[in-house]
């Protein structure tokens, strides 16, 4: 049987990390798209302020900084366990991996509960008025964030207690802390434009 | 099938389409058109437009030419997929290509700027009709009618009509625009482009009439049900007879003069009209509805729906919800007798 | 249809049955691969069989056949809903429709074809297409790409049934708040208006992520970036495009959906609200959604005349950088639809500007096309036909447009029946042309059959012609003051004669698009057999049988030009090593295509639609309470869990546990893997 030449493949790498994998573009895909949306949310949030001349519009107050100024640390604190997991991860060691993503849980089950108080801070309700409509919205978009992306760490550990140790799960832990990167990122801003800015500028 | 393959079949079949249409649509310039304007507002806007279309069917039919010199210079002696690809094109030809394209490209982008220009030079003559010193009227768009009211600043030289806005000939008219529910648009071609009228802000459009006449608008955003009927008409009219139409207007409405006109009044009076509609003089002062008190100076009704006759009035105080189903005023079951008289009551209402 | 439609002529047989072709066609007399092989390899990645099999595919050749069908079944129910319009605007005071179903109707037309239709169909393509050109086995993320089907069927549905049930959108496809907020709209209408805009813009994304992932990481070795299609470029902009326009209208139509739900304020003005961020939100999605639906159809149009004008396109890298360059400006224009609103004049300049550019690239696209046209060799098969009504019908569209850009002619014709006329031509010339030319160019790729060639001269002469005699008096009409969105006009407006010339041309458009059903349904069964190249194209999709088995290849290709099959030699190299007993694809390095690793793609599963099921229950039930969401996330994530959860019959392809190695192995391929 006659043959043309081959480029034969069958001894690269049959898992790789970062961007040499699917999934990490996929993830990147996905945060554009929620970077887009919160973006969005944010503009909406300043066309809104720019059309009245007190923010939050008289009698709303503006919201007490303590728990969302809580919150904003415990997702800020939770990047370095992820970020030791990701190194975990990289170099296939199950139970360091393991080990920091269940801290990365804990902290987030933290500021899940932290993030339920912070709604309160808020010192108005959804149907007030449009200041509280957006806040409310922007907030309870980054929320559902939280919620899934904690869920999903969950999953991930899951899978490796369940003794699934494959390569590949190793790349989609590397894969999800970009998530959580994002998710602590994100709100970096948010906090600024949402509690600092309506106090101090 | 012929050796040489089939022309475009466009070619053939569109002209006998396009002759037919040309002939249907003779002598359709019709009273609404934009081309037909009557005042600067449209009138500069209509130059524009006859500017873009004759450099655009230019252009177009410029692309058309090229195309089909393209599709019928190839000599195409066989008609064969399996003829082998022309891999590399030569190189001199790609490159007098390539001048050729540049050059269309340039020129593209030379029309664009001087539309650019020609459309900035129009929009500023829009906004040079603004003047603190015109005439102000206040259009608040509702659904599916047009309250108009006519500013002064004296309180009570102000007074209101419907769907029907007076304007005097050669002055520049100041339109303050709102709305009370959902977005519309007031729309009149002959004399100027449109302005939205949006719940919570505030807009401004500026006309004048060089022509007198009778101009009809429409509203030009979906407001809902009845949309399709939510005219209106704009009647342009020398300074005199403006200002006699002011000075009548501004007066409250004629007393009812015979019997059968009193006892309209006093249908009208006993009846659900007084929980939406105003008649000023008497005791209906309610704002939700049409202001009746110079109705019978109007040329339509219904928002520009019907003509301001006797029988229609008849029908559409009868049953406004066969007219125009969905709009907010209720059937009204009179008997005939007090329909008569509360018709020749509201045609007292010059 | 007589039998002789059907036998080739000779000089028009395909190229891989004569011995003596130019080598640039030659495929290899022998076979590649044992039989053996090809079984384990149909093994692998062909479905099951039934309708079980069906339910669970991620073949993206199935998946996009599926789509493409839907799309096509959405075009054919919206376009009968525009027939029932032109109907009833035939004469003055018609009384066929009443205001309130005409405007149920004409929501229904524009919904149905912006959101069910036009982007549909164009990702659709694209699913079945590009991993068949840049020659891999399937679509990255298979089962998002199954995801991607189910919820957008489940969305038209919903929306069809709510439609049939009198309860159907009636606020115009745009729904412009006030008017579609709670007070002027009360009951459930807008609220499923605003869930099937979840539906099928997560269907849309989800699709344009995978496509992007897949031109970026599965493309064969030897098609570096410079090598690319040109349909698959325009797919990957019109990709990034959704991306980033897609969010804007899934943030407007939640606000929609919290101002009528649970009674925010986003729009509403008395307490702090702008009915026009809402137009703001919408057009900044809106606008670029027009280019969305064009960009693709420019890659049809470069493919049907790279192969019947027998040369590659003039002007590639122009060709491409145009694309790009409209996906960039087309976010810059929105604000075009809201010159009416009485905007600040500054802005208003820019956004003319802007506008009125846009107009360049799409004439560097066509400029290049006609210079291909003009030094090939046209061959006039219907593909090609489709493209030259095109090009009359989107340039005309296209100088509309360009008129309408100026503010001051805005002011006029816009919400008149000038701007229907002007979009009906760029969409239908610009995107529906070109997909009536892709459906009779791709049809043999994809059934193995030609689509009856007579039939398509037909069916494109009435189409072109129809859609002329429907379209082109509306200029005339909105120049003569009509405005849109009305279910009736009066008698003394005039607009009669014009209007009962449009609505004949409707019905003649109705005949062309029965005329297509009628050929592809003849054509499936006892159309002329293609074989694999029956026109002698060049990109990779040609280099394989028609339809393609359900592994794509049997050994993918290394591309050696930028004309794929043109540029073929006869001892061109291919990939070997791929295992044929596990879902094996070749990762290779993005920019220059050079092989990098290898991984195994998920296997069918049915999980994909129980997520899709959840979502739907979610979002239908949002219409009527905010608790919803919670009850359909349950579902929803125990069917995603589901969905990523380790197989155990999978497992034979995966690699050892980790934990199973040794501490020098694990080193290793940790190393090799970063």
């Amino acid at each position: 049987m006659k043959r043309r030449p081959g480029i034969d493949v069958s001894n690269l790498p049959e898992f790789a990390f970062g961007s040499r994998g699917l999934i990490w573009w996929g993830i990147w895909g996905f945060l554009a798209i929620e970077t887009t949306m919160l973006v969005i949310c944010l503009v909406s949030y300043f066309y809104l302020r720019d059309r009245v001349a007190d923010w939050p519009p008289p009698p709303t107050q503006l919201p007490d900084l303590g728990v969302p100024t809580a919150t904003l640390a415990v997702l800020l604190l939770s990047v370095v366990p992820m970020h030791l997991l990701e190194r975990a991860a990289r170099r296939l060691d199950t139970r360091a991996t393991i080990r920091w993503t269940l801290v990365c849980i804990a902290l987030g089950v933290a500021f899940c509960v932290l993030r339920g108080f912070e709604f309160y801070s808020l010192n108005v309700m959804f149907d007030s008025n449009a200041y509280g409509s957006v806040m409310w919205t922007i907030i309870g978009v980054h929320s559902f964030h939280l919620v899934a992306e904690v869920l999903e760490t969950c999953v991930l550990v899951s899978v490796l207690l369940a003794g699934h140790t494959e390569p590949k799960y190793f790349v989609d832990s590397t894969d999800n802390a970009l998530y959580w990167y994002f998710i602590v990122a994100i709100w970096v801003p948010c906090y600024v434009v949402l509690y600092l800015a309506p106090r101090y500028l | 099938m012929s050796a040489r393959g089939r022309r475009p079949r466009h070619h053939a079949l569109a002209c006998p389409a396009f002759v037919f249409y040309a002939l249907a649509t003779a002598g359709c310039t019709g009273s609404q058109s934009i081309l037909n304007p009557a005042g600067p507002n449209a009138g500069n806007v209509s130059r524009l437009w006859w500017l873009m279309f004759y450099v655009c069917a230019g252009v177009f039919l410029l692309v058309i030419a090229f195309l089909t010199a393209a599709l019928v210079r190839t000599p195409r002696k066989t008609n064969k997929l399996a003829h082998a690809p022309d891999t590399e094109p030569d190189a001199r030809r790609e490159r007098r290509m390539r001048g050729v394209v540049t050059g269309a490209v340039v020129s593209t982008v030379i029309i664009l700027f001087v539309f650019l220009v020609a459309s900035f030079i129009t929009s500023r003559s829009l906004y040079a009709l603004a003047d603190p010193n015109n005439l102000r009227i206040k259009v608040n768009g509702q659904q599916w009618w047009w309250q108009v009211e006519y500013e002064n600043d004296v309180a009570s030289q102000t007074f209101r009509t419907a769907n029907e806005i007076h304007i005097p000939v050669g002055q520049t008219v100041t339109l303050r625009l709102t709305s009370s529910d959902v977005i519309h648009s007031f729309w009149v071609p002959n004399l100027a482009g449109k302005r939205d009228l949006i719940p919570g802000h505030e807009t401004t459009l500026w006309l004048r009439a060089d022509t007198p006449g009778t101009y009809r608008g429409q509203c030009a955003e979906y407001c809902g049900l009845q949309h399709a009927h939510m005219a209106f008409v704009v009647v342009a009219e020398p300074a005199e007879q403006f200002n006699a139409w002011m000075e009548a207007q501004r007066r409250p409405a004629v007393a009812p003069v015979s019997a059968e006109q009193q006892r309209g009044q006093q249908v009208f009076l006993a009846s659900p009209c007084i929980m939406c509609h105003t008649i000023r003089g008497t005791d209906a002062g309610a704002s939700v509805a049409p202001d009746l008190t110079h109705l019978a100076s109007r040329q339509t009704i219904a928002a520009g729906m019907l003509p301001n006759t006797r029988g229609h009035l008849g029908g559409w105080i009868s049953n406004p919800q066969e007219l125009k189903p969905g709009n907010r005023m209720p059937p009204n079951p009179l008997s005939p007798e007090d329909l008569q008289a509360l018709l020749s009551y509201l045609e007292s209402l010059k | 249809m007589k039998a002789e439609e059907n036998t080739m002529q000779p000089d028009q047989m395909s190229a891989t049955t004569s011995a003596a072709s130019t080598t640039a066609q030659a495929v290899p007399a022998v076979s590649l691969i044992e039989d053996q092989e090809r079984a384990e390899l149909e093994r692998t990645w062909s479905d099951e069989p039934g309708l079980w099999g069906w339910l669970r595919s991620v073949d993206h050749k199935s998946i996009g056949k599926r789509y493409i069908v839907t799309a096509f079944v959405f075009f054919v129910l919206g376009g009968l809903l525009a027939l029932l319009m032109r109907l009833q605007l035939a004469r003055p005071e018609n009384t066929l429709l009443g205001p309130d179903l005409y405007n149920q109707i004409f929501t229904m037309h524009g919904t149905t074809m912006m959101f069910l239709f036009a982007i549909p169909v164009m990702e659709a393509m694209g699913i079945y297409l590009v991993p068949l050109m840049v020659g891999t086995r399937n679509i990255a993320f298979p089962r998002l790409a199954a995801f991607s089907y189910w919820i957008y069927l489940f969305g038209g549905i919903t929306l069809y049934v709510f439609f049939f049930l009198n309860i159907g959108p009636d606020t115009g496809w745009f729904s412009y708040v006030p008017l579609a907020g709670p007070e002027f709209s009360p009951g459930k209408r807008v609220d499923i208006w605003s869930q099937l805009i979840n539906f099928t813009e997560i269907a849309a994304l989800a699709a344009s992520i995978e496509l992007i992932v897949t031109v970026f990481k599965l493309r064969a070795p030897g098609m570096s970036i410079n090598r690319i299609p040109l349909f698959v470029w325009a797919m990957l902009v019109m990709s990034f495009m959704v991306v980033f326009a897609m969010p804007a209208v899934m943030t407007s139509s939640l606000f929609l959906t919290l101002d009528r739900l649970v009674g925010m304020h986003f729009f509403n003005p008395a307490e702090g609200g702008d009915p026009l961020l809402w137009q703001h939100l919408f057009w900044f999605f809106g606008h670029p959604e027009v280019y969305i639906i064009f960009i693709p159809a420019l890659g049809f149009v470069s493919s049907i005349i790279q192969t019947f004008t027998r040369r590659p396109n003039f002007g590639y890298t122009a060709l491409v950088l145009s694309m790009i360059a409209i996906g960039f400006i087309g976010f810059g224009l929105w604000v075009h639809h809201m010159f009416a609103t009485g905007l600040p004049q500054l802005g208003e300049s820019f956004f003319t500007a802007a506008t009125m550019m846009i107009a360049i690239p799409s004439g560097v696209q066509i400029f290049c096309w006609i210079a291909t046209l003009w030094s090939g060799r046209p061959q006039f098969k219907t593909p090609l036909l489709f493209v030259l009504g095109f090009f009359f019908i989107f340039v005309l569209g296209g100088l509309s447009g360009v008129m309408q850009a100026s503010v001051p002619v805005n002011l006029q014709v816009h919400d008149t029946f000038f701007v229907v006329a002007h979009f009906h031509y760029v969409l239908i010339g610009g995107a529906v042309f070109p997909l009536f030319g892709a459906f009779y160019y791709w049809f043999p790729k994809m059934t193995g059959r030609m689509l009856g060639e007579r039939l398509g001269r037909w069916n494109f002469a009435l189409l072109f012609v129809g859609f002329n005699l429907t379209f082109f008096p509306m200029h005339q009409l909105g120049l003569q003051g009509m405005p849109r969105r009305v279910y009736t006009y009066l008698p003394g407006t005039g607009w009669g004669k014009l209007n009962l010339i449009a609505t004949a041309g409707g019905v003649v458009m109705t005949l062309g698009i029965a005329l297509f059903i009628v050929n592809v349904l003849w054509s499936r069964k006892r159309g002329r057999v293609a074989g694999d190249n029956p026109w002698g194209a060049d990109t990779l999709e040609w280099g394989t049988s028609s339809p393609p088995p359900s592994y794509n290849f049997e050994h993918l290709p290394v591309v050696q030009g930028r004309e794929a099959l043109w540029a073929r030699t006869d001892d061109a190299p291919v990939v070997t090593g791929l295992k044929t007993d596990c879902r094996d694809v070749l990762l290779t390095k993005t920019f220059d295509a050079e092989p990098d690793n290898t991984m195994t793609l998920p296997s069918p599963s049915i999980w994909p639609i129980g997520v899709a099921f959840s979502a739907a229950v979610a979002f239908i039930g949002s219409c009527f309470t905010p608790w919803a969401v919670v009850w359909g996330a349950i579902p929803a994530f125990i069917s995603l869990v589901g969905w990523g959860w380790p197989k155990p019959k999978d497992e034979k392809c995966d690699l050892t546990p980790v934990d199973e190695w040794s501490e020098e192995e694990r080193r290793k391929e940790a190393s090799r893997a970063q």
